[in-house]
């Protein structure tokens, strides 16, 4: 590093104002994990459902099916056991990580992904605001996995269009408006939980619908007894300094 | 649920060095924080099989960097930071340091995604071109295309007069 580099580097660390460190951010990474874990759980019995069902168990216990109560009619194309509707392109596709960092196998191809997944994006909230959660990559795996509610038309188009990609479909409960609309009664709440001495430092939302209020942490214990009643859909209250980046 | 062995040790010692390249890429404390604990989580999740390479933190910055470049738009789409300042006490070179920290800042703010973090990774992490595009999933040529871009545009600040003459590796 040349004496220009080392001014470079010291400018930009420069710029770094000072950032405190959370109470304890192991703790709060272990919420994460917890959190995620759960979403599997969840997820994991979900399909497990599907396959029972298509095993054909509601025959075999008698219980009459409406169809209106199984939910969403999706006639085609048909999930995999486990519950992903996955393109054709995915057939037989394995992707052995291109390099690896200290003996680590690393993500492949993330260029290529992310071109994919912008394609992805831009259509599927154009043409299907109503459907579209959301779309992320799976470097490990070299593949797209895109969140909707339940559909045979998007799945059609995501078959029809990227057949030679492997791109993976999941159920999501809700599009991305309606993860929105969650997050907009809890930002029109704002001022009045102000006004119960609770400021929101960060407010966001995940694709499972769970809205995360940070607060700081004087008032986490305050906040978790009084705001997740006030909400038809889970809230998760974390603690969060205020941004002052 | 504890902590994998060996994690909390990692976390004490190297957090800070993380947050401030989550920083450097995000520019804001709170979406440092989230990228940074986004990426420990990651690993505590394979934890057995990060910690047994000898190298943990070159995983967890290989995350941090890739979900700051391919999913940062999910992660935040509904982000919405708190409106209120806190107040900060008041020292003599506060408005100096400011102006200077935000010129650094702003010239980052001109460059793109991939370049902030080629930004970073070679100059503030100090890793070498073949090791930037490891850890970004690019060509050697391609970190140092867009480095040379990135130190053109960070250039054109007036605020960074100092690397105008000086010659900088890409």
């Amino acid at each position: 590093m040349n004496h220009n580099e080392r001014q470079l580097r010291q400018a930009l660390i420069n710029a770094v104002p000072p950032l405190r460190q959370p109470s304890d951010r192991v703790e709060a990474v272990g919420a994460r994990v917890r959190r995620y874990r759960q979403r599997m759980a969840v997820a994991t019995g979900a399909a497990v459902i599907g396959v029972a069902l298509a095993a054909g168990l509601p025959a075999r216990l008698a219980v009459p099916r409406h169809p209106t109560a199984a939910g969403p009619v999706v006639t085609s194309p048909s999930p995999a056991d486990d519950g992903v509707v996955r393109t054709a392109g995915c057939t037989g596709r394995t992707s052995p990580p291109a390099n690896s960092i200290a003996g680590t196998p690393q993500p492949a191809n993330q260029e290529f992904l992310s071109v994919l997944a912008g394609r992805i994006r831009t259509y599927a909230e154009a043409h299907f605001a109503d459907l579209f959660t959301d779309v992320g990559m799976r470097q490990e795996t070299n593949r797209i996995r895109v969140y909707r509610k339940p559909s045979a038309a998007f799945d059609n188009w995501i078959r029809h269009d990227f057949a030679t990609e492997c791109v993976e479909m999941v159920d999501a409960p809700y599009s991305a408006p309606e993860l929105q609309a969650f997050l907009g009664q809890v930002e029109a709440d704002r001022a009045y939980w102000k006004a119960h001495g609770i400021q929101f430092n960060r407010v966001s939302v995940d694709d499972s619908g769970t809205v995360t209020i940070g607060v700081e942490q004087a008032r986490l214990e305050q906040a978790r007894r009084e705001i997740p009643s006030h909400y038809n859909f889970p809230v998760v209250i974390d603690e969060a300094d205020p941004v002052i980046g | 649920m504890s902590a994998p062995e060996g994690f909390t040790e990692f976390v004490t010692a190297r957090s800070a060095v993380l947050q401030r390249a989550a920083w450097l890429l995000t520019g804001d404390a709170g979406r440092a924080e989230d990228l940074l604990q986004t990426a420990l989580a990651k690993a505590w999740r394979h934890w057995n099989t990060v910690a047994a390479t000898g190298s943990p933190e070159a995983y967890v910055r290989r995350v941090l960097f890739t979900t700051y470049a391919t999913w940062w738009r999910r992660r935040w789409r509904a982000e919405t930071p708190s409106d209120a300042y806190p107040d900060r006490a008041g020292q003599a070179d506060v408005a100096d340091e400011t102006a200077n920290r935000d010129s650094v800042y702003r010239a980052l703010t001109r460059l793109s995604r991939q370049q902030r973090a080629i930004v970073v990774l070679r100059y503030v992490e100090d890793l070498s071109v073949s090791a930037t595009a490891a850890v970004l999933d690019c060509s050697e040529a391609t970190v140092k295309t867009q480095s040379s871009r990135a130190l053109a545009t960070m250039r054109t600040d007036p605020q960074l007069q100092m690397f105008q003459t000086g010659e900088i590796s890409s």
